[in-house]
């Protein structure tokens, strides 16, 4: 399992949760850091995969 | 009598931003002095110079912001008092437990538990809260994930490059403009917020025009000169602490991925100080090392200091709070 991309994964869904608390003239922070670490998390979890073909 | 006390809590609130000084000076002056670009004595310099400009350069939003966390009509020298006597304890404490937690989000909690010791929920101003509130997770993610990508695109550039040997000589200068950026944010963020807490008092107080708090720009100078001046003093002091106790703790760092940390905790910094939110320098600059050291393995990363800083998250501004509630209806009980 990639950890890393279990973490970027997670901080995208508390990003995605804040943005729903978060005051509305900054609700966009919350929504881009969602997406860019789900962006981030799907990059990783590729890395890793190449990564163990690889290795085979 | 009530001059001498308001003269002794304005002095609290400025030993306050020392102590804030001193405590974060190893953020700004780490990678600079283990990778040998400046001697301790000129990198400590060359860090509190920055504490110091930096309200010349950055708005004051930040501190017209904490300081209208609480009905200025109700914000009196017992109340900011309490305020101090939570943050400082809580930052005590926490310290002795070996949390990582930050004394901006001691000093918003003291704050807001004197407030609602005093006066009850309503003198809250609960959107201000909320947004600082909000930025203790935001803050050390964007950090990490601005070091992250920033690392990322600065490792894909030097593997493309043909001039492989300069590259460490390059980041070792580029240190010097990171250091910066990040001892600028430090100073803009952190000495504002006790810049805020000061004109809540003198208004509170009646000794300064309700109006000071109608604009970032109507902050008197003094205030302004003095808190940078404190927390400019206390990196200096806080610097010469690192130059005994550095070791094997700071050789490790590496310039290049000093440089990425540096940058991307600075850019969250003025981000956060342009649109005037008080967040912990320590907590984004921790996220902006994580994000370097996930680059290379998650192994990388020290696991168990990140857990305590999610713990210092959660309990900081209730905690705080808690305490002054104590001290504020313990200091009416006596008077």
């Amino acid at each position: 399992m990639d950890r890393r991309a279990v973490f970027f994964l997670c901080s995208s869904l508390i990003c995605a949760l804040l943005s729903v608390v978060t005051p509305s003239e900054l609700r966009w922070v919350g929504s881009v850091m969602a997406v860019a670490y789900a962006a981030l998390a799907a990059a990783s979890w590729l890395d890793h995969l190449s990564r163990r073909r690889s290795n085979r | 009598m009530a001059t001498v006390l308001l003269i002794a809590v304005v002095t609290i609130a400025l030993i306050f931003d020392f102590v804030n000084g001193f405590h974060d000076a190893a953020n700004s002056i780490a990678t600079v002095v283990a990778t040998r670009v400046l001697k301790p004595w000129q990198a400590v310099i060359w860090a509190a110079f920055w504490n110091f400009i930096a309200f010349a350069i950055l708005p004051l939003k930040v501190a017209n912001e904490v300081a209208k966390i609480i009905d200025s009509n109700v914000v009196s020298i017992g109340l900011v008092f309490a305020g101090l006597v939570g943050a400082i304890f809580w930052n005590v404490f926490t310290a002795v437990l070996g949390l990582p937690s930050s004394s901006s989000h001691a000093l918003i909690g003291g704050m807001v538990g004197a407030g609602i010791a005093k006066s009850g929920g309503h003198v809250v101003n609960l959107d201000r809260v909320q947004k600082t509130a909000v930025f203790i997770v935001y803050s050390p993610l964007l950090g990490l994930l601005l070091a992250f990508v920033l690392i990322v695109m600065v490792m894909w550039l030097v593997h493309r490059s043909h001039k492989k040997r300069g590259v460490n000589k390059t980041f070792r200068s580029l240190q010097l403009v990171s250091a910066a950026a990040f001892s600028l944010g430090h100073g803009a963020n952190d000495a504002q917020k006790t810049m805020g807490i000061i004109a809540a008092l003198l208004v509170g107080a009646h000794k300064l025009d309700a109006s000071v708090l109608k604009t970032a720009d109507a902050m008197p100078l003094w205030i302004v000169l003095s808190c940078h001046s404190a927390i400019a003093l206390g990196t200096m002091s806080g610097g010469w602490r690192i130059v005994r106790t550095m070791g094997n703790k700071l050789t490790r760092l590496q310039p290049m991925g000093g440089v990425c940390a540096e940058s991307a905790a600075a850019a969250t910094l003025f981000f956060a100080s342009y649109k005037g939110i008080p967040v912990s320098t320590t907590h984004t600059i921790t996220g902006a090392i994580v994000g370097v050291g996930s680059a290379n393995r998650m192994s990388a990363v020290n696991w168990n200091v990140a857990s305590r800083v999610v713990w210092a998250w959660v309990f900081t501004i209730p905690g705080a709070a808690l305490v002054s509630m104590l001290s504020y209806w313990a200091l009416a009980a006596v008077s």
